[in-house]
């Protein structure tokens, strides 16, 4: 019987092998190129310069004003993307491991979360420009991400794990977890402002449903001074127990048939 | 800590997908059919009821036909899959050579990929890094320390593949099938580094088909058969049941392994007789059956004998446990140029196969023979 707990706490002491595989997959991937590394932040600068300033002109709002919004936004929406897509296959791209024995799985999970993490911190200085133009940063509200961040990190984590499992069993998922993301992003209050919907409407309603919106949110609202809704802390709160029962109860009762279901 | 296995009344039902068989008549039906025709989830017993006990200095023999579950009982007590009911327990460190040429990244470097490896064996960084160079140079890949895994081919990944998996000493070690790709100098350095590997472990599992490997390596033996443990004994009776096993389905005409290459033999004695080669020897195939090619190679060039007669060779037969007492045979050969035995000497080569054409297997050289050869009594 494998526990969560037991083999998350075992993957921490040991990061070794999820850190250097996931950051080989990231450095190989540029290693033919010119620019190599510097790819990288590409699309940081394209979505957050480019989509966000197109999206700040069309909304005739104020181009400093928005791209601040758009860089915060993106870049928790895409680390709790890439991690929530990836995991749903990443049993399936480990398999020759686990099935030579290496079966702790919470591994594999923190190998793609690890390259989330790459990708944004790579993606920081771009960030943090956009911010430095920003009217209205507030810097107490940068500090409250130091909890707010590892609160998102937390609920990314377990989704992660779940959707692994799940994954494993049923490929349909990774196929249908990829064709939602491309709606995903524009589903998301990322470039465009969530006033824009109101409460009674189908589309706000879907909006507050959405998870992604409240993970965005709680990070982004306190840094440009804006209010944080209640309702959305109470969500993620709710998301984040009830989030890491299931994981915990899914992976004892599962994850012992991934290595047949691979 | 003394290291132990426990395998008590294993069961293992996985669920496999199986597509739906389906008459093709043309090639639109056929296309079209592999396109929509969902899977059927079947479950399948891959093992059955299997109990046995491996106490320390304990190496055992995994026999059995293709499919039998060997590498599937391997894998359960490497921990990989959990069984269905009963009780599996290992104690001891544990190292599994099931598939040696896959977990790398093509992408990195082949020092990275040894890197990845071996953190993926759970080892840590620190004592990794004293061994890159020995890993390099066992593989004989130092000069591509630096290149894309990607370019190297099948036979350095598995040569690079097996130099990490065996660079470390553990008490368990279970294997599988090793039969690699690689030049006779790399099989022999593998051949030395697998015994002193098992020499210091306290227990072996090791499943293959080469039974003179087996007979080497081993001091018991199991049998599998269709998931079912059907003998478990000492290394001679476990190869002897498993040679009647083997006899049984050839009869039905399903040997059930592409064995028939896999023969083995020696050459024990030749002899030249008015221009004549006189070579004798024995032949046994790892299914049991008794090949009949012996081929010789001079200098590159093949002869095939002349004629073949079949001896018995009782000796041989009880060390492998064989059930076809005629494993022993006498050829004779013409090779023309030939004046005296010195003259073959460093050109020989005896080969063994299920027939002539595809005897591809070079047999072991009895001491008497490179004495013959080098002109000695």
């Amino acid at each position: 019987m494998r526990s969560l707990s037991r083999d998350l706490a075992a993957s921490f002491r040991n990061p070794e092998f999820w850190a250097l595989s996931s950051w080989l997959d990231i450095v190989v991937r540029y290693r033919q190129s010119r620019l190599g590394l510097l790819w990288l932040i590409a699309p940081s600068i394209v979505y957050i310069w480019g989509v966000g300033g197109f999206f700040a002109s069309m909304q005739q709002a104020s181009f400093s004003a928005f791209v601040g919004y758009v860089a915060i936004g993106y870049s928790i929406f895409r680390v709790t993307s890439s991690v929530i897509i990836e995991s749903t296959s990443t049993f399936a791209t480990a398999a020759p491991f686990i099935l030579d024995g290496h079966v702790r799985l919470s591994d594999f999970v923190l190998r793609v979360t690890a390259k989330a993490l790459f990708y944004f911190l790579i993606s920081l200085p771009v960030v943090a420009v956009a911010l430095a133009i920003t009217p209205g940063l507030r810097v107490d509200g940068l500090a409250t991400t130091l909890l707010t961040f590892p609160l998102v990190l937390a609920n990314v984590l377990w989704i992660g794990v779940v959707f692994a499992l799940i994954g494993a069993r049923f490929q349909d998922l990774s196929q249908f977890i990829g064709n939602i993301f491309m709606f995903a992003f524009l589903l998301t209050p990322i470039v465009w402002h969530a006033d824009m919907m109101p409460p009674g409407s189908l589309r706000g309603t879907i909006m507050r449903i959405n998870p992604l919106y409240h993970m965005v949110e709680v990070v982004r609202a306190p840094v440009l001074g804006q209010p944080l809704a209640d309702y959305s802390l109470y969500y993620l709160a709710a998301m984040t127990v009830v989030g890491w029962a299931i994981a915990v109860v899914a992976y004892r009762r599962y994850a012992r048939y991934v290595p047949i279901w691979i | 800590m003394s290291a132990h296995i426990s395998v008590e009344g294993v069961s293992l039902t996985v669920p496999i997908y199986v597509q739906r068989e389906r008459r093709a008549r043309n090639w639109g039906t056929m296309f079209f059919g592999a396109a929509i025709d969902p899977p059927r989830r079947v479950n399948t017993q891959l093992l059955e009821g299997i109990t046995f006990e491996a106490n320390e200095g304990d190496r055992i023999a995994i026999l059995g036909r293709n499919g039998a579950g060997k590498s599937t009982l391997l894998r359960v007590l490497n921990g990989v899959y959990q069984p269905t009911s009963g009780r599996v327990s290992v104690r001891g460190t544990c190292q599994a050579l099931l598939n040696m040429s896959l977990g790398f990244n093509g992408e990195a470097t082949v020092r990275e990929n040894i890197f990845l490896r071996g953190t993926a064996m759970q080892l840590k960084g620190s004592s990794l890094r004293e061994h890159i160079e020995p890993i390099l140079e066992f593989a004989g890949l130092q000069e591509k320390a630096s290149h894309r895994l990607r370019t190297l081919s099948a036979g350095q990944k598995m040569r690079l593949g097996f130099a990490i998996s065996t660079s470390f000493q553990h008490d368990i070690i279970l294997m599988d099938e090793w039969v690699g790709a690689g030049d006779a100098d790399f099989m022999a350095r593998a051949k030395a580094r697998m015994q002193d590997r098992m020499g210091g472990s306290k227990i072996v599992m090791l499943a293959s088909h080469s039974v003179g490997l087996l007979r080497d390596v081993c001091n018991k033996g199991i049998v599998l058969e269709q998931g079912r443990l059907v003998y478990a004994g000492d290394i001679l009776s476990s190869l002897q049941h498993y040679h009647e096993v083997m006899a049984r389905f050839r009869a039905q005409g399903d040997a059930g392994i592409e064995g028939a290459s896999l023969v083995y033999g020696c050459a024990d004695q030749l002899s030249l007789d008015d221009g004549v080669l006189q070579l004798r020897g024995w032949l046994a195939s790892a299914d049991g059956s008794i090949p009949t090619g012996v081929v010789l190679e001079v200098a590159g060039a093949r002869y095939p004998a002349t004629s073949l007669a079949r001896m018995n060779r009782p000796d041989v037969v009880r060390h492998f446990g064989l059930r076809d007492a005629q494993c022993g045979f006498v050829a004779s050969f013409r090779v023309p140029g030939i004046e005296s035995l010195g003259d073959l000497r460093g050109a020989l080569k005896v080969l063994g196969g299920s027939e002539p054409g595809s005897a591809v297997t070079p047999l072991r050289l009895a001491p008497a023979i490179n004495q013959a050869l080098d002109g000695g009594p």
